[in-house]
């Protein structure tokens, strides 16, 4: 059923064709190359959906950059189509479902000072759902507050202080979030849950709560990179991937990563008995996107020479500051007990050596469904 | 010494160099990479073709300027050393050479399959000689070879070979091939079976719009769901291309209700044979053994495979035979070609088979039924191809409607039956019955399923990987409110008993659901209705008041099948007095060729368990699994073990060849006689689902020896039908874990003394209970088996003579050791006749 599942994910090539260049994985690098030790997170969809959302009020060689950025070499009539691709998965994905939060969102907050285009900000309600938002940015203070007040109440408290400070000469402010929680397919059994280590590195060690649950799964092991990866389904269509690079060898899965590797790895899933221990976690991840999005090639909309016509007449606004915030919890909770009369008499024969996963070093993770939802490295839980 | 005796012994080493030389060309070439000449070292031989060059120049020189002082004892050692130095050197160059060319020949091989669909087969195809044969394959080589020398594995890609083109019945060409791929040994671990055929899968560019499975393969239109490519066998390779064709044979079967005899034995040598049978196209073949002579051995040496292809590929299997059967089996194809491979490869005594095949047409395998208002069976409906076991991948329709809508539709199946379906799969057969879903199961017994509608739809779906057994059942209607008739009990499976013979201590349901929830199993007593036989009677335990159910037991009565015979004619009642402990029989013979263990030791002593003492179970037995523990067994024999089937599910598990029974063991890895296995029997009915007929028999490759029989004995089968008594204390023992939560089994033998579980609260307890499982335990937990202990025994005491009776086999629990949840055990009772079917020396 899960195997159906996996072969069934068209990872990004849903709304992104694919493309020459990986946007998704090249920026895990340019995160992770900024901040080497620390936990990763973000969402690439999420992101890319910004970005798109974006390109529609941006011109010339702005706009060209954000599009090639992305990977998407698109002429005029498929950038509709790509527009109205995350139209629908927007919808699809801020569907109600059982045992699954996900609250997803764009909002620009612009400076009184900027008179907004019509089209542009109607264009970005009927397809992107998003939000414009009038700000005196000279009062941070209150503007902070403002942007945080509409993430928490967006997110129904789940996302609060996404913006920490805020320079008061911002014109432009992005805000792109993702709250993601949503109900293992089997649960793991609360009394299966143990403090254990976790090794951050081989000499700093931290006690976390690990999971634990017996159960055939998704599983493979990746020689070429050194890692073994094992697939955890949601109820529901989204699975999370999570990787264990062999010791000493996480910046070559990290160099390894690619959509042609994801796409390999759902191939090459078998499903395996497995004793799988993985951290209970909560892990989110916010970064400023116009530092590092520069490196990836979309550097204009945040400098002065960004064409910005389509969202104002304004001359010389550009976007001051981008922010994307993601947030998933893992924990056990499942749609299906784990321990469900009837599955859980289990024969006597002893183990096989090997059938033991323990997620107790950093390791990544990727939520995906039909596209990557989430994608993160998990350094320290 | 002197000059002559140096001569001597100088010149046979010379010759030796120079032959070793001569013979390795290519040694010396790598030489002065590998090892620089020596540089400065002088080499005083007399006029010899040198090995290398810079030492051959400096030579003659030396030579004639001093010839008498030149061969000193300090020159002989330099000599010497030289000599082995250059010895060495060309050995070691030889030992590189070979191993690298050893390994450069490790070669993959790879059988595979696919369907294009825009050639149509010409006759001329079956010719491989023909022009058109080797163009249509010349064209697939190349797209193969274009497919693989663009992809990862191309620098170990070799070749493609096409073996076969034929027709089939979806149209188009069917093409077989070979995929070799080349590279050394020690990189053999990257490569992996379904990487290789994703690479082909991945290079098939399926058009999504236009929503078909066929899709361009390099130019050629290719059906993505017809590719199968699997990991494949040298010696297949080399029988199904290679000019040795030996006892390999074509057969094209044009004509419908022909016979086509397939018949070969050999008594010596080897029988290594292809069949490949192909039928005009619309046809399937149909394969009938009549009997396969072959060495037992789970199909490690000797098997017969019938594949749903042309070529070996392992994942187009239809069946395997590994066992000599003289019963009359067939095996239907799915499409009109069909290959059989026979093997046999060291033939003993006789090998061969006799069969035949026809060609069949397809079967639709539906229909609608309208029942009549009588109640009652009225036909039959059966799997596809009955009396044929069935192909993978089928699937049936039957609609049944009765006049009334008071009556419902009952099924009557021989030896099968249909429960819910779980949330795990269904391994025989998945049925969908009005909406609701159930999983079929072979069973050695009669079982009724009723379905309280007028109007039932049922689909069957085969869900087993290979070939099933045929199944056929009886249907008719039922009254809904009341399926069994006045006067009659409902047995769990179906059936209906009169009420009469509830709680008698007769199993009349098949499944004992009349023999639980039974006050006390009461025979009946008083005079007029006693009955002179049943399980109750004279089985040593005193059921009735006035203890009439256990006497007479031993007075000679006429014979008849209910009877015990002993040696010298005389018949009684008792019927299980076979090694029973008590000599019955006036001659002695019923007690006579017991051969299991009268418990050598006094009882000395898992969950809640302690150390055993050395030599305290000398039938307990630790299997191995590639090196390590897996489960336990016990012997019965000098070459049998008995253990649990599940230890031996799966495919890697049920090969015989990764398994060592270690007999005679206390502490694990210091077994005192250890033996390869042989052969694996995993019992027929054996179902991982429901857990039911969880028993296997193993035999040793080697019997364990005479002069370890104070260490190593065989335990007793208890007699048929043996009846336990609950709360009678029995031992658990293996090397599992001594707790739920533990990684690790134990390395000391460990012991447990458990109760035997009333049924009826073993089926309260667990609900799935069968009356081939019992439970043993304590109700507070705390004392059970584990993890690790499975196949292992449950050994109880017999207080007549202290023998040693295998009651369980260690099969499964809920958790362990939890209270209120006690082990769940094989019954060994209920498989005497099967063990003895194997095991024949054990009466």
């Amino acid at each position: 059923e899960m195997k159906k599942r996996v072969e069934d994910l068209h990872v990004g090539a849903t709304v992104a064709p694919s493309s020459r260049r990986d946007f998704t994985f090249d920026l895990y690098r340019a995160l992770a190359s900024a901040a080497p030790s620390q936990s990763i997170f973000f969402s690439p969809v999420s992101i890319s959906m910004s970005l798109a959302m974006l390109s529609l009020g941006a011109g010339s060689s702005t706009k060209m950059q954000i599009l090639e950025g992305l990977g998407l070499n698109l002429q005029k009539s498929s950038e509709k189509e790509l527009h109205r691709g995350f139209q629908q998965l927007l919808q699809e994905l801020n569907q109600p479902r059982d045992g699954f939060q996900l609250s997803l969102g764009n909002a620009l907050f612009t400076d009184l000072v900027v008179d907004l285009q019509d089209t542009f900000v109607s264009a970005m309600k009927t397809l992107y759902l998003a939000d414009t938002f009038p700000t005196n940015f000279r009062d941070s203070a209150g503007a902070m507050k403002q942007i945080n007040d509409y993430v928490a109440k967006q997110t129904k408290g789940k996302i609060v202080d996404l913006l920490k400070n805020l320079d008061s000469n911002a014109v432009v402010i992005m805000v792109n979030y993702i709250f993601f929680k949503a109900k293992w397919e089997t649960s793991f059994n609360h009394k299966g849950t143990q403090e254990q280590d976790f090794y951050v590195t081989s000499e700093t060690v931290v006690r976390v709560p690990m999971m634990s649950r017996e159960d055939q799964y998704h599983y493979l092991l990746d020689r070429n990179l050194s890692c073994r990866v094992v697939g955890v389904p949601y109820q529901g269509n989204a699975t999370a991937l999570f990787i264990l690079p062999s010791e000493g060898k996480m910046q070559q899965v990290e160099n390894g990563l690619s959509e042609k590797t994801l796409r390999k790895w759902l191939k090459m899933f078998k499903k395996r008995q497995l004793e799988l221990y993985l951290p209970k976690f909560s892990i989110e991840g916010s970064y400023q996107l116009e530092k590092v999005l520069p490196s990836l090639g979309i550097s204009n909309v945040f400098t002065s020479h960004a064409d910005l016509s389509g969202i104002s007449n304004h001359s010389n606004i550009q976007v001051s500051e981008m922010v994307h915030k993601a947030v998933v919890e893992v924990d056990e909770s499942g749609t299906r007990a784990a321990a469900a009369t009837g599955t859980i008499f289990t024969f006597r024969s002893a183990r096989l050596n090997s059938q033991r996963l323990v997620f107790n070093r950093p390791f990544l993770m990727f939520i995906v469904d039909n596209n990557i939802l989430f994608l993160g490295k998990v350094n320290r839980p | 010494m002197d000059k002559e005796n140096s001569d001597v012994s100088a010149a046979p080493a010379d010759l030796k160099i120079s032959n070793i030389s001569v013979q390795v060309v290519s040694a010396q070439k790598k030489l002065p990479v590998r090892r620089p000449p020596l540089p400065g070292r002088r080499l005083p031989l007399p006029g010899r073709r040198p090995p290398q060059r810079p030492i051959g120049k400096a030579k003659p020189k030396k030579q004639s300027k001093k010839k008498v002082p030149f061969w000193n004892v300090q020159n002989k050692i330099i000599l010497f050393t030289v000599f082995l130095f250059i010895l060495a050197v060309i050995a070691w160059t030889l030992l590189w050479l070979y191993i690298s060319k050893t390994e450069s020949k490790d070669a993959f091989y790879f059988a595979g399959m696919f369907r294009i669909t825009n050639i149509e087969f010409l006759p001329e195809y079956r010719q491989k000689e023909s022009r058109e044969f080797l163009s249509v394959s010349r064209t697939v080589q190349q797209v193969i070879n274009l497919v693989y020398t663009t992809s990862a594995f191309s620098k170990f890609y070799e070749q493609s070979v096409v073996a076969d083109v034929s027709s089939n019945n979806k149209g188009g060409l069917l093409v077989h091939f070979w995929i070799v791929f080349v590279m050394p040994r020690a990189k053999g671990h990257i490569f992996c079976e379904d990487c290789v055929a994703a690479i082909l899968k991945d290079s098939i560019q399926t058009s999504i719009i236009n929503r078909t499975s066929v899709g361009s393969l390099q130019g050629l239109a290719v059906d993505m769901d017809s590719v199968v490519l699997n990991a494949g066998l040298r010696s297949d390779y080399s029988s199904t291309i290679g000019s040795d064709k030996g006892c390999s044979q074509y057969f094209y079967a044009e004509h419908l209700s022909l016979h086509y005899p397939l018949e070969i034995s050999a008594a010596s040598g080897r029988l290594m044979c292809h069949f490949k049978l192909v039928a005009i196209v619309g046809y399937l073949i149909r394969l009938s053994i009549k009997s396969i002579q072959i060495e037992a051995d789970n199909c490690v040496t000797d098997s017969l495979t019938i594949y749903d292809s042309l070529l070996p590929i392992r994942s187009s299997i239809l069946y395997r035979i590994c066992e000599p059967t003289r019963t009359l089996m067939s095996f239907v194809s799915t499409n009109n070609l069909m290959l059989v491979t026979f093997k046999s490869p060291h033939i003993r005594r006789l090998s061969g088979i006799r069969a035949y095949f026809e060609v069949i047409p397809e079967q639709k395998c539906e229909n609608t039924v309208l029942v009549k208002d009588i109640t009652g069976f009225e036909g039959k409906i059966s799997s596809p191809y009955y009396p044929s076991y069935y192909p993978p991948k089928c699937k049936c329709t039957w609609k049944f409607q009765t006049s009334l809508s008071t009556l419902g539709i009952a099924l009557k199946f021989y030896n099968y039956s249909i429960t819910k379906k779980s949330m795990k799969g269904c391994e025989h057969g998945w049925w969908e019955i009005n909406e609701h879903m159930y999983c079929g199961s072979y069973m050695d017994h009669q079982t009724i399923f009723r379905v309280p509608s007028p109007l039932v739809h049922i689909q069957l779906q085969c869900s087993s990987r290979l070939s099933d057994k045929p199944l056929l059942a009886e249907y008719g209607s039922y009254n809904i409110s009341q399926p069994c008739p006045v006067g009659s009990f409902r047995c769990s499976s179906g059936l209906c008993v009169p009420q009469a013979q509830r709680c008698d201590g007769v199993n009349d349901c098949f499944d004992e659901s009349d023999e639980l929830f039974c006050v006390s199993p009461q025979p009946a007593c008083n005079t007029s209705s006693f009955r002179q036989h049943g399980p109750l009677i004279c089985d040593g335990f005193r059921d009735c008041e006035n203890g009439r159910d256990e006497q007479n037991c031993t007075q000679s009565i006429p014979c008849n099948n209910r009877t015990f015979k002993c040696g010298n004619d005389i018949c009684f009642r008792k019927q299980n007095a076979k090694c029973d402990g008590t000599v019955d029989c006036p001659d002695g013979s019923d007690e006579e060729g017991c051969t299991c263990s009268r418990s050598s030791s006094a009882l000395h002593r898992i969950i809640g368990g302690t150390d055993t003492l050395e030599g305290g179970w000398p039938w307990q037995v630790s299997l191995h699994f590639v090196g390590s523990a897996y489960c336990g067994a016990s012997v019965i024999s000098r070459e049998w073990l008995l253990s649990a089937a599940h230890c031996f599910h799966g495919n890697r598990l049920s090969d015989p060849t990764p398994w060592t029974a270690h007999l005679g063991m206390y502490v694990q890895g210091n077994a005192k006689f250890v033996s390869p296995v042989r052969r694996i029997v995993v019992h027929e009915y054996y179902n991982s689902q429901t857990f039911d007929y969880d028993i296997a028999l193993l035999q040793l490759s080697i019997a364990w020896p005479e002069t370890l029989k104070q260490l190593i004995q065989p335990i007793c089968i208890p007699p048929t039908g043996q009846r336990v008594r609950s709360g009678e204390k029995c031992w658990v023992t293996g090397w599992g874990r001594r707790h739920e939560a533990d990684n690790k089994g134990s390395l000391v033998l460990q012991q447990a003394e458990v109760e035997l579980i009333d049924q009826t609260l073993c089926v309260s307890t667990y609900g799935i209970i069968t009356s081939r499982m019992l439970c043993a335990g304590i109700m507070s937990g705390k004392r059970d088996a584990c993890k690790g202990d499975s196949g292992g025994p449950l050994s109880c005491r017999r207080k007549s003579d202290g023998k040693w009776i295998l009651t369980g086999i260690v099969s499964w629990g809920h958790g362990s050791g939890r209270p209120n949840f006690p082990g769940v055990y094989t019954r060994v009772s209920n498989f005497v006749p099967w063990i003895h079917k194997y095991v024949p020396s054990l009466l």
